[in-house]
């Protein structure tokens, strides 16, 4: 492949871990890509029907992407950086918004 | 920690009013959710400046160009906190909101410039919400951002040069686009023509337009497209789609929808600003008046979400609007204030009107404004168009009673995802023009935080 972006010396890779299973994630990106890359699927459930939801917008604005990071809910995957050792659940209802999370 | 001014975005208006501010010697904190400066246009240009160092390569002139921004921005000595949060902005008094790892600030600055940007506008079509559907400003991010590629095959569909523009970028990284489905019709363009010759005031605007065109020879292109529904039960197999009157379907793993971009009035909504809709561009706009200051005193909106004019155009918004601000705090004389604004003024107008020749060529029509009775609307709460029908047959006239009667635009994205499509229904069914009705309304929290960092905001007085 061609790709321009594809550069060679994109810094190392590294591994999260989703929903038990060890995914390789790229230095610098987001875990929404990420999971996006891994065929992760969806990113979690509404609590409304059960559909499944995925990221959509990677802009921070649909909240289609919301997952718990390292036991925090309500963190949009868009918006989080990859670090080594993350560890990423589905999350398996849409937030109120005073529910128990952290965002930062 | 006190401010004169809070920006909120480090995109090319919010960093261009931050040096600018800075430069007149006011303190200046910006407030930007992403992990570095840039803004959607320039999103991780520092990183990608850094690579192309790497690689013996070169950005090229408009990323350079955004590149210079930041790190002029960088060196301007503004307090800058990346990954902050605005959750509320209270008028009067003035306070601006924000989380910042983990915990609640609020500040109380004299002035605020909201440069929060603009967003894809969001077009409900069935089938949207299904995993593997996206927006091609998404698909763009995620090859900046970390090299990749949607995987399997991809269909574009909508309108607007940045649909364009991503199928070319995606083919080119060798990504498998199977069709590009474009609303846009020959009609379109000869409406347009008449804003040719505006379009050469502004020689690049034109450039970029006719380059796209040209770009999207070797895909498999459908124009006019007058209808489209998305298949697929767990996740996306294919798109249905109408033209001439006539159905054809095609198979595919990935959609990418765009249907150009509107203002991000989140914030100035949240504040209560009066808001004007804008016919050509097919949005709600802050009212601003020449120093870009909102109804609200000392609330003042640069760049894209006062109207949809470009990174160029959102550089120089940025510059003016912090002179009435600085001018204010004693900063500038009037002299200096009005021979800035001058200058700027000319640039930002002969941009401004080059703009009109792609609103008209690329204005998404009716036929999908208008949703249809079965699509979810609202993610969040998953209100369909026939909820919303229902809700105004029933006395619902506006949309601060829609949201009571549905919930439509009460959940976690605070209506970001719904209210233009809720208002068209709306706006149909009473047979009032989008213009006469309210804008939907904006309530804090913007953003999702616990009642612990509620409670535990601190203050920081002025
Ligand atoms: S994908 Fe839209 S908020 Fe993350």
């Amino acid at each position: 492949m061609n790709n321009p972006h594809e550069t060679t010396n994109r810094l190392s890779s590294m591994s999260l871990n989703f929903e038990g299973c060890v995914i390789a994630a790229r230095e610098g990106e987001t875990v929404a890509t990420a999971l996006l890359a891994a065929k992760a699927g969806y990113t979690g459930t509404s609590q409304v029907s059960g559909r499944r939801r995925s990221p959509y917008c990677l802009t921070g604005i649909c909240f289609e992407c919301l997952v718990e990071v390292n036991g925090h809910a309500n963190q949009r995957a868009c918006m989080v950086r990859v670090r080594k050792n993350m560890t990423i659940r589905r999350q398996n209802r849409l937030p109120s918004l005073h529910l128990k999370g952290r965002e930062t | 920690m006190s401010s004169d001014v809070i920006v909120i975005g480090a995109g090319p208006a919010g960093m261009t009013a931050a040096i600018q501010a800075a430069e007149f010697g006011l303190s200046v904190l910006v407030l930007d959710e992403q992990p570095a400066p840039g803004g959607q246009r320039f999103r991780d240009i520092e990183m990608a400046e850094r690579q192309a160092k790497r690689n013996g390569g070169v950005l090229d002139k408009d990323d350079a160009h955004g590149a210079l921004i930041a790190r002029r921005f960088r060196e301007s000595g503004v307090t800058y906190l990346a990954q902050a949060s605005v959750w509320d902005v209270a008028a009067d008094p003035l306070e601006v909101s924000y989380l910042h790892q983990g915990s609640s600030f609020s500040v109380r600055p004299e002035a605020v410039v909201v440069a929060t940007g603009a967003l894809e506008r969001p077009v409900p079509i069935p089938g949207w919400m299904l995993p593997g559907v996206m927006t091609a400003g998404a698909a763009q991010l995620m090859l900046k951002t970390s090299g990749r590629i949607p995987e399997g095959r991809v269909a574009l569909l909508g309108c607007g040069p940045l649909l364009l523009l991503a199928a070319k970028q995606l083919l080119a990284a060798g990504a498998d686009v199977v069709a590009l489905l474009q609303t846009t019709a020959l009609v379109d363009l000869l409406r347009a023509a008449p804003y040719l010759p505006s379009a050469f005031l502004a020689p690049k605007v034109l450039l970029q337009g006719l380059r796209l065109l040209g770009r999207t020879t070797g895909i498999n292109g459908v124009a006019s497209l007058q209808g489209a529904r998305i298949l697929g039960k767990d996740s996306v197999t294919g798109v249905e789609y109408t033209v001439g009157g006539r159905t054809a379907a095609l198979n595919c793993d990935v959609v990418l929808l765009h249907f150009g971009v509107v203002p991000n009035t989140q914030i100035t909504q949240l504040v209560r600003a009066d808001h004007v809709w804008n016919d050509r561009q097919l949005c709600w706009q802050p009212v601003t008046d020449v120093w870009q200051e909102t109804s609200i005193p000392n609330v003042m909106v640069a760049g894209d979400g006062r109207g949809i004019f470009g990174a160029d155009a959102a550089g120089i918004s940025g510059r003016l609007s912090v002179l009435n601000i600085a001018y204010r705090r004693g900063a500038i004389p009037e002299a200096t204030k009005d021979r800035i604004a001058r200058d700027l003024r000319g640039k930002h107008e002969r941009l401004a009107r080059a703009r009109a020749f792609m609103d008209i060529a690329y204005r998404p029509p009716a036929s999908f404004l208008r949703p249809n009775a079965d699509v979810i609307l609202c993610r969040c709460e998953e209100v369909l168009g026939r909820d919303i029908q229902a809700a105004v047959a029933n006395g619902a006239s506006g949309m601060r009673r829609l949201k009571a009667h549905t919930r439509a635009g009460m959940g976690v994205c605070r209506g970001q995802m719904c209210s233009m499509a809720t208002s068209a229904i709306l706006s149909e069914q009473l047979g009032a023009e989008l213009g006469r009705l309210e804008p939907a309304s904006v309530r804090p929290p913007l953003r999702p935080l616990t009642a612990g960092q509620l409670a535990s905001t601190k203050h920081y007085g002025d």
